[in-house]
This record gives structure tokens, sequence and C-alpha cells, in this order.
């Protein structure tokens, strides 16, 4: 299907709540799916409101497959009920939160067969006692997460998960350092199969090449631009995507302007991730408010952890990172990157957890 | 209600009509980012935002500012709404969160220019406004490098408005000319006119430790 399909069917930036929950007839062909959903865009970011700020979290049960898989750099969940499971859990623990839908990036991969990259800003307070991070710090939090979801008829079968964990820990008070060799530490206990999915995730990143994305789509340069960089270590090439006054937002609070910073985010990783291979897994765009235009890439990077740098002395540890970038382009260039990944997950492997 | 009036009522910390405000919007200050509503209209209810009478306001179909001689809001604008502010000025925003530093040159050759601007990337700026801005930046960061930078470097994140009044928000990257050296990002604002004295906002930032480490 081509990207800009239905263009009736418009992204959340710029359109208030309101207007976003107002109910109404179909704009998008939707079979299978609840007749309050719209279009696919509502579908997410109704569904989410309706289980998270309603508190709905038992919808979970209709919104997701019985053996829904969902990936994260923690590990991969499986099944309905741990997903139900795992929200009723984060409402416990952080009752106010709200999910602040800033895009939706979709593709109708095939007819009724829905992907859609929903980047959220949640804000909460941390109210409550939990596993993770320990006491309650009352203290508020406000990270990006980006959500991954192939949707069909109503249920969300498979996710990828990518959230600023590291950020999130420091609004916490907490220590993503300490907070990750905690977790690799239990890791090390118990059956080690368990972490067989990263060394599959990095099979798959190391053997299986880009996801196909047509020649004229504006996701193809996007991801080009990331090979180019990671995989090539031609950075400066990689960057003449961006306009000179990119706004540049990666995880765990890097902030900058322009192509050289970019190219410092990619530096910073690949400094110290020594046999690198890249794979994008995924690509989507939408057109946005003003004449842009919105990219989603899901992408995976593995590497050998070699050399002493961001995440400290080298461990020699293969490392695997899931992450998902959503760009902005404007007149043919990327004005915006908001890149997520995982960062306390990759301190997870570096100490040993995750079977690494 | 106008895009102005949105943004006085959002000066006041109170809430606009007509979701003047939208709901996901985030704002910056002095590097302390507030998510949604209902955090930035009670930072601005704790400290209000009051350019005083002189101030002048710039409205485009992309974008508004209002600047007065001391601070600034810059803001996004979709059919008219707020959904993204940045506000320059005195005050105490609040403990800036930690984060990861990065390694940079801004440059990427030996040709180095004070302003980092691509015209493409301001469809609501007409070429007289564009010319004029980028000279104003210029200009300030000038000054600024003079007061002890080793390199100032401006990137126009936002540009809007005609020869007769136009409005820039510029990210300014600032690496001192000390030893050791300090590194740090903020942000000025801009009004330029044909007819008028160009005005130049800086926000007041403190460096931070460097730490490209997690």
């Amino acid at each position: 299907m081509a990207w800009d399909q239905d263009p009736q069917v418009l992204s959340p930036m710029g359109r208030p709540m309101a207007e976003q929950m107002a109910e109404g007839p179909r704009r998008q062909e939707l079979d299978g799916f609840e007749p309050v959903y719209r279009d696919i865009v509502d579908y997410i970011v109704r569904c989410t409101h309706r289980i998270w700020e309603e508190k709905n979290a038992g919808l979970c049960r209709t919104h997701y497959g019985p053996d829904c898989l969902m990936h994260t750099l923690s590990g991969p969940t499986v099944g309905v009920e741990t997903v139900t499971q795992n929200t009723v859990g984060a409402l416990a623990g952080y009752a106010d939160r709200v999910v602040l839908a800033e895009d939706v990036i979709w593709s109708e991969d095939a007819p009724g067969i829905f992907y859609s990259s929903h980047r959220i800003s949640s804000r909460s307070t941390h109210f409550g006692d939990e596993a993770l991070v320990g006491a309650a710090s009352m203290r508020g939090t406000g990270v990006t997460t980006i959500a991954d979801c192939k949707c069909v008829a109503n249920r969300i079968v498979e996710e990828w998960l990518v959230r600023d964990n590291a950020r999130a820990l420091w609004q916490v008070g907490a220590e993503p350092r300490a907070i990750a060799e905690a977790a690799a530490a239990a890791d090390r206990d118990g059956d080690q199969t368990r972490h067989d999915w990263r060394k599959a995730a990095i099979a798959e990143t190391r053997s299986l090449g880009d996801v196909a994305i047509e020649a004229d789509h504006p996701a193809a340069p996007c991801a080009q631009m990331l090979r180019d960089g990671f995989a090539e270590d031609l950075y400066g090439q990689a960057a003449e995507l961006l306009s000179p006054a990119a706004e540049i937002r990666w995880p765990s609070n890097r902030r900058g302007l322009g192509r050289g910073y970019w190219i410092g985010c990619l530096t910073q990783l690949a400094a110290t991730l020594h046999d690198r291979a890249f794979r994008c897994g995924h690509a989507a765009a939408r057109p946005l408010p003003h004449g842009d235009v919105a990219v989603a890439l899901r992408w995976s990077l593995a590497g050998w952890h070699r050399a002493a740098g961001v995440w400290g002395e080298p461990s020699g540890r293969e490392l695997y990172i899931l992450a998902a970038s959503h760009y902005r382009l404007r007149a043919g260039r990327i004005v915006e990157d908001v890149t997520v990944f995982d960062e306390t997950a990759i301190l997870r492997q570096i100490a040993g957890g995750l079977g690494a | 209600m106008s895009a102005v009036a949105h943004l006085a009522a959002v000066a006041e910390g109170r809430r606009p009509d007509h979701d003047g405000l939208i709901g996901n919007a985030r704002c910056e200050w002095q590097g302390v980012e507030s998510m949604g509503e209902e955090a930035i209209l009670a930072m601005f209810s704790r400290q209000t935002f009051a350019p005083g009478p002189d101030a002048v306001e710039i409205v485009a179909r992309s974008g508004a500012a209002w600047i007065g001689p001391d601070c600034a809001l810059v803001a996004d604008l979709y059919d008219g709404r707020v959904g993204r502010l940045w506000r320059l000025g005195p005050g105490d925003a609040g403990e800036r969160e930690p984060r990861v530093d990065v390694a940079f040159d801004p440059d990427l050759s030996q040709a180095r220019g004070d302003v980092l601007f691509r015209r493409e990337d301001h469809p609501d700026l007409d070429d007289a406004a564009s010319v004029g801005l980028v000279e104003t930046a210029s200009a300030a960061l000038a000054a600024r490098r003079a007061a002890s930078a080793l390199r100032v470097r401006g990137f126009v994140v936002r540009a809007f408005g005609s020869g007769e009044l136009a409005a820039a928000l510029l990210a300014v990257y600032t690496l001192s000319d000390g030893s050791p050296r300090s590194s740090q990002f903020g942000y000025a604002a801009l009004a330029w006119g044909e007819d008028r004295e160009p005005l130049v906002v800086f926000d007041a930032l403190t460096p931070c430790p460097w730490n490209p480490r997690l």
C-alpha cells in the first residue's frame, strides 16, 4: 500500500485530545475492529487512552492477541495475561500516568494487517513501591516511549517496545548502572536458556538484510543514512540527509542540534562496539501537518563491546540494541530525529545479564 | 481566540480557551522540560511570564513569538493552537536532569560559520526576513564569542515572518576558551524588521559538568 494512502487518517500531531476522542463514523476500512475506532490512528490512541488513562487494563484482553509476543531489550514476554498484569502493575505504581500521543506513524503492510509506530511521552508520579526501583519516590517522571505494534482485527499480535529507561530511572532518583547490575545478577541465576532470545536477535541482526523499502518511499534514505553510519562508518555522507539545524533527541537526555551532533550520537556507540552489524526491521511514513513527512524506522545493532567509552570499560561481550527512530522530514531533509532505546538494558548486558 | 491570546493565557498559567494549548505540548526553559498541558501551566503559574508593554508579537501560520527586552516565548502553532513552547529569560526553571553529553563538531569543515540555517526549513519566512534574521543572529553571536568563547554557533530552529517583522529561535552552542573548556546549549530569540532595531534575547544558562558516559 502507498505510504500516504488514506490521507483522511491524520497524525495526532497538533490535534487536541477532545478532537481526537470525538466519536463518529469510520474514516478507514478496518475489518474486525470495534465500531468505536474510526481509523488505525484512532485505534492506537483511543485504546491506549482507555487502557491507561481510563484504567481499564482488562481491555488488553480484547486488544492483544492471546499469544501476543512483546519484544523489549530486557527480553520478550508472551501472552495477553502477562500484558494485562504488567499494565495493572504499572498503574499501581504510576497511577496518574498520562499518555501523550506525539505521533502514530503507520502502514498497512497487507490488506487488514496494520503496523503502527506510536511515540508517546508519558508523564506520571512515582506513587507506588515496585520491584525494579524500590520505594515510591513521589518524584515526577516524563519519558519517551515508542511502541511498534502489528495490529490485526482489533488485536495487537506483536509489539516492539522501546523506552528511555535510563532517563526514567534518573527521574525517580535511581542509578541506571546499579539497577542494571542488580538485574544482571538475577539474570545469571537459573535456567540460562531463557535468554536465548538475545542470541537469536543478534543472529537476526547479523544475518538478515534490511527490510525491503521501495526506493521512492520517504523512509528509504533514512534507513540508508543509518546504514551508511553504523555499517559503513561514512558518518559525514550519512548526515547530509539532515538539515544543518536538525534537532536531535536521543536516549538518556542526549539533546542537541545539527549534523555534527547526530554524528556524535552514532560515533559514541560505534566507538565502543566493534564488528558491528546494523539491520532495519521495519519502515513506515505518513504525512504531517504543514506538508512535513514523518518516518518511523525500527532498527537493531549488534557489536562487540571492546573499547572504553560511553558505557565504561570494555566488557568484551557482544551487545544487542533494539531501537526506534522517528524522523520529521521537510523539503527532503530531516529536521527532527527522536530516537529511543533502553540504555539500561545495554548496561545490563555489559554486566553479564540477559545471557550476554 | 488568537494565538496571541492563547500565549497570554499560558503566560499567566491559565488554560487557554478552545484547547489553545494542545494536551501533548512540551515546553523548554533553561534546559528543563515540562511535558503536557498540566505541567506547562503549573510551571507558568509558579512563575508567570511578563515581557512588558513594549514586547513584540509575531504570528505566522506555523509559529508565534512574544519577545520582550529580557525574555521571550516562542511557540509552534497548529491551526492557531500552541503545540510546543520555548521560554527564555530569568527565573528559576528548576533542576536540570542528568544527561549523557555527546562530543561533536558543529562545523564538519574548516569553513567556520556562525549561523546554521537552511532556508527550506522555514516556509513561513520570506526572503527579505531570512537575510535580516541571519545577519542579526550572526552579529549577536559574534558579540557573544568576543566575551571569552572559543566557539559559538547558532542553529536556526524556528523562523517565520516577513520583512515587516520576523522572529527566529536559535539554539546556541558555546564552547568556552578556558582550560578545561566547558560546553553548553541554550537558546536565543530574535525579532527583526526592516524599519526597527533588532531585538535579541539570550537565555540564562549555567554550565553543567561534562559527562559523556552513562
